[in-house]
């Protein structure tokens, strides 16, 4: 697999204040990343520096092969980006305003706006000023100018903000499209989780500035299941010595994540039943992307 | 006043202070600049002795006119609730919350004591040193205004803004009676200054005169207090006696109805839309146009010009439609002083004997495009290309990109030099090998110092505070400026066209080198964050 942006102990710092630390992270080809993180943590921060909005403190960023610093128009050429609001000149119509970053692209043809335009259903507002769209349109726009170029990288930060179901919808089809069959990489930072667990292949989870999770979505090899049993700490050492399994105890119930090579857990319960420990209700619990990110982003 | 608005008062100097100390340089530049301010009375008394003003009839003549023409102009704008400063946290914390309305707007009225009192203590410092007026006679004209005239204009403040009683139609016919008589008393002096001097030669004693005359001290309020100035500065009459009484009384009689009147919020939503706008001007960190600066919306006309260029250069076409939207025929009125400019500099040449002599038409256009260069800012366009974070996205050079988007600038320049320099050189019979170098160096010394202001005001501006950078763009302007202004010094003894090329050259080199800095230090978002 080749890697497309490889992120290596990136750190900002702004007015003394370290607001990355020591990031690394390397995204691959054709694949749709999820940037996630709670207010504040330098998710923004980190798509600013990607792209070269701002500069980089420590460490170094390259996308396909380009350093971000050194090579920052060769870098660019294979980056489109949508970083916070769209900002499209709001006397210009839409159809105007997708013509002006054509022509700062050089070599956009009018058939590829055509179909930008197509693809972002703005076919009927196009010829319409900018000042007179609501916040999706403007998104929608931003979308389409965003895909001018062809990137091999394609950045969203906030996408679906404003988007009506059907177009968050259109918009994860797509993006999924351009992974899949044009083997674009895709950064997307959201809020929705559930948007992100529908869209993207991996998580990365940044917090306070740094990375502290990268997890794929669908990690189906691992099962959590809830516990009550009779001696809650006898079984925490059972399962830490028998199967290397390290659970948690919260409140009156031990919440276990299965090992994936463990297919059930039968052979857990046998144990307990085995060493004397009474078992009062075994429950699997779907650890969603939600459960996952609450859990990892808690003080 | 609410022990709340008190506390608010008084931690906002404090913090004031306190984030002076945090920024030294800013600080540094704010105390240059207001011993430039207290200064301006002397930068001016060369100008006033000559003309022999230095006298206390000269005071009297100078603060007569600031009164009338300055003063009672900007105290009507209160009618039209503009003039009182209302910032969005005022209308979040202050006017959303249970404080009385008056004090809410005498708050706000509050900010600007220390500008007021700046400006009363350099004119107790102009009276002494500039029209030797005897300091214990300025130090009671001052005491005496400070209590008088501030419970004057802050009492008339509140009823002109606040007053629920006066009706918009009252406010109205109030406005264009003052602005009638203003202009009537204007004509009548003017008519008075030019039949004297037709008759004996000019004379600023006609004027101080008919300043001091009882029409003009019994003029409500404003006249009443010019009483008071007379009566200080000139000596007593029965009249001034009179009006120096009246402006005690009429200051007394307007606090306490001040004090009274009956204010129950009516002003709100004008306050709340002056803040709108205070913060839209505050966005714009003041690249703002004049039209903007005194509240008035842009308009914009229908233009359908088509996008073309490639790359950075597409920059400059959109500039150009939107040059075209916001001025109908791309020029504006701004743009036409330059042509009467020129021809005002022509026909002097023509009717006025050896003021403006044709043989020196080079040094001359010179001369007045380093003036213009140095002392007239060049626009903001290119910032505002450079505040939309997609610029930096874009793959091209950032020299490219701040180039295209100064380009119109440069093309405007170039009008204007024509404007400027084609009629005053047609009619001071030139020939056009002068016109055109005439024309070339406006535009190359103008571009230079474009990139100058840039670098400086804007890139460095915006880590070290941009008053203090303003005031070394000013002195680097000054100092850039050295080579043409000697060059010029040999015009009469070498050809023409070697100063041209002197000069074009070290325009174009200096240029670049500032072109190429800016541009370096334009690579992202960051260049231009403070």
């Amino acid at each position: 697999m080749t890697t497309t942006i490889a992120i290596d102990k990136v750190g900002k710092t702004i007015n003394r204040k370290e607001i990355i630390k020591d990031l690394s992270l390397t995204i691959n080809e054709g694949e749709v990343l999820g940037l996630l993180g709670p207010n504040g943590a330098g998710k923004t921060t980190l798509i600013r520096m990607i792209v070269g909005l701002i500069d980089i403190t420590e460490g170094q960023i390259s996308v396909c092969g380009h350093d971000v610093e050194n090579e920052h128009r060769d870098a660019l050429g294979n980056i489109g980006a949508i970083v916070e609001n769209p900002e499209m000149y709001p006397f210009f119509s839409g159809q105007k305003n997708l013509d002006y970053f054509a022509r700062m692209h050089n070599g956009v043809s009018k058939e590829k706006i055509a179909e930008l335009v197509d693809f972002v259903n703005l076919t009927d507002r196009i010829n319409d000023k900018v000042k007179d769209y609501s916040l999706g349109m403007k998104q929608r726009l931003g979308i389409a100018q965003a895909l001018m170029n062809d990137p091999k990288v394609l950045i969203l930060d906030e996408p679906t903000n404003g988007l009506d179901p059907a177009g968050m919808q259109e918009l994860r089809r797509h993006i999924r499209m351009l992974a899949k069959e044009k083997n674009v990489t895709v950064i997307v930072s959201s809020h929705l989780l559930s948007e992100i667990e529908l869209m993207c292949d991996r998580i990365a989870i940044i917090k306070k500035g740094e990375l502290i999770a990268v997890e794929n979505v669908r990690d189906e090899a691992k099962q959590v299941y809830h516990f009550k049993v009779s001696e809650p700490e006898k079984a925490q050492v059972l399962l830490q010595e028998q199967f290397d399994i390290i659970s948690q105890l919260l409140e009156d119930y031990l919440v276990v994540e299965l090992p994936a090579e463990l297919s059930d857990v039968s052979s857990l319960v046998k144990a307990f039943v085995n060493n004397g420990i009474a078992i009062y209700s075994v429950e699997p619990k779907n650890h969603s992307l939600e459960d996952r990110f609450l859990h990892l982003t808690a003080e | 006043m609410n022990k709340s608005l008190v506390y608010l008062v008084r931690k906002s100097f404090i913090n004031f202070f306190k984030k002076l100390i945090k920024k030294p340089l800013k600080a540094l530049g704010m105390l240059l600049l207001v011993t430039y301010y207290f200064f301006i009375p002397f930068l001016t008394k060369g100008v006033i002795t000559d003309l022999g003003l230095n006298t206390h009839a000269g005071f009297v003549l100078i603060a007569s006119i600031g009164t009338l023409y300055l003063t009672m102009p900007l105290t009507l704008t209160y009618f039209k609730r503009k003039g009182v400063s209302f910032k969005k946290q005022d209308i979040n914390f202050i006017l959303a919350s249970p404080t009385s309305p008056k004090q809410a707007l005498i708050y706000a009225l509050s900010k600007e004591v220390y500008i007021n009192l700046a400006m009363q203590v350099m004119f107790l410092m102009a009276a002494v040193l500039v029209f030797t007026v005897p300091f214990l006679t300025s130090i009671i004209y001052l005491l005496v205004n400070i209590v008088f005239s501030n419970l004057l204009s802050y009492s008339l403040a509140v009823i002109m803004y606040a007053s629920e009683e006066i009706t918009l139609k009252q406010k109205q016919w109030i406005k264009r009676i003052v602005y009638v008589v203003l202009a009537m008393f204007t004509v009548f002096l003017m008519t008075m200054v030019v039949s004297q001097t037709l008759e004996s030669g000019f004379d600023f004693a006609y004027i101080i005169s008919v300043l001091s005359s009882p029409v003009v001290l019994m003029i409500p309020i404003f006249g009443w207090q010019l009483g008071w100035l007379n009566l200080i500065m000139l000596g007593p009459t029965p009249v001034r006696l009179i009006a120096t009484g009246l402006f005690f009384a009429s200051a007394i009689g307007l606090t306490f109805y001040a004090y009274r009147m009956k204010v129950s919020g009516e002003y709100y939503e004008d306050a709340l839309s002056f803040s709108e706008n205070i913060a839209l001007l505050e966005s714009k960190k003041g690249d703002i146009s004049l039209t903007e600066a005194f509240g008035h919306k842009k308009k914009n006309y229908a233009y359908k010009g088509e996008l073309k260029g490639l790359k950075s250069n597409v920059i400059f076409h959109k500039q150009f439609i939107e040059r075209r939207r916001s001025k109908k025929y791309f020029l504006g009125w701004s743009d036409f002083i330059y042509l009467i400019a020129g021809i005002g500099l022509g026909l002097t040449s023509l009717f006025w004997d050896g003021f403006i002599v044709p043989d020196y038409f080079l040094e001359i256009m010179v001369g007045l495009s380093i003036y213009l260069a140095v002392f007239f800012r060049p626009s903001a366009d290119w910032k505002s290309e450079f505040k939309n974070h997609y610029l930096f996205l874009m793959p091209d050079s950032p020299l490219n990109k701040l180039f295209n988007a100064s380009l119109l600038e440069h093309l405007l320049t170039f009008v204007r030099a024509i404007f400027l320099v084609v009629p005053a050189g047609l009619l001071m019979r030139v020939s056009l090998l002068e016109i055109l170098y005439a024309i070339s160096l406006n535009v190359l010394l103008k571009a230079m110092m474009t990139y100058v202001s840039i670098l400086i005001e804007a890139i460095i501006g915006a880590k070290i505070g941009h008053t203090f950078a303003s005031i070394i763009s000013m002195v680097v302007s000054v100092i850039i400026m050295i080579g043409p202004v000697v060059a010029l010094f040999f015009t009469q003894t070498l050809s023409t066209f070697l100063i041209f090329t002197a000069i074009s050259l070290y325009a174009i080199l200096v240029l670049f080198l500032f072109l190429y800095l800016s541009s370096i230090n334009l690579r992202n978002i960051e260049s231009l964050e403070e």
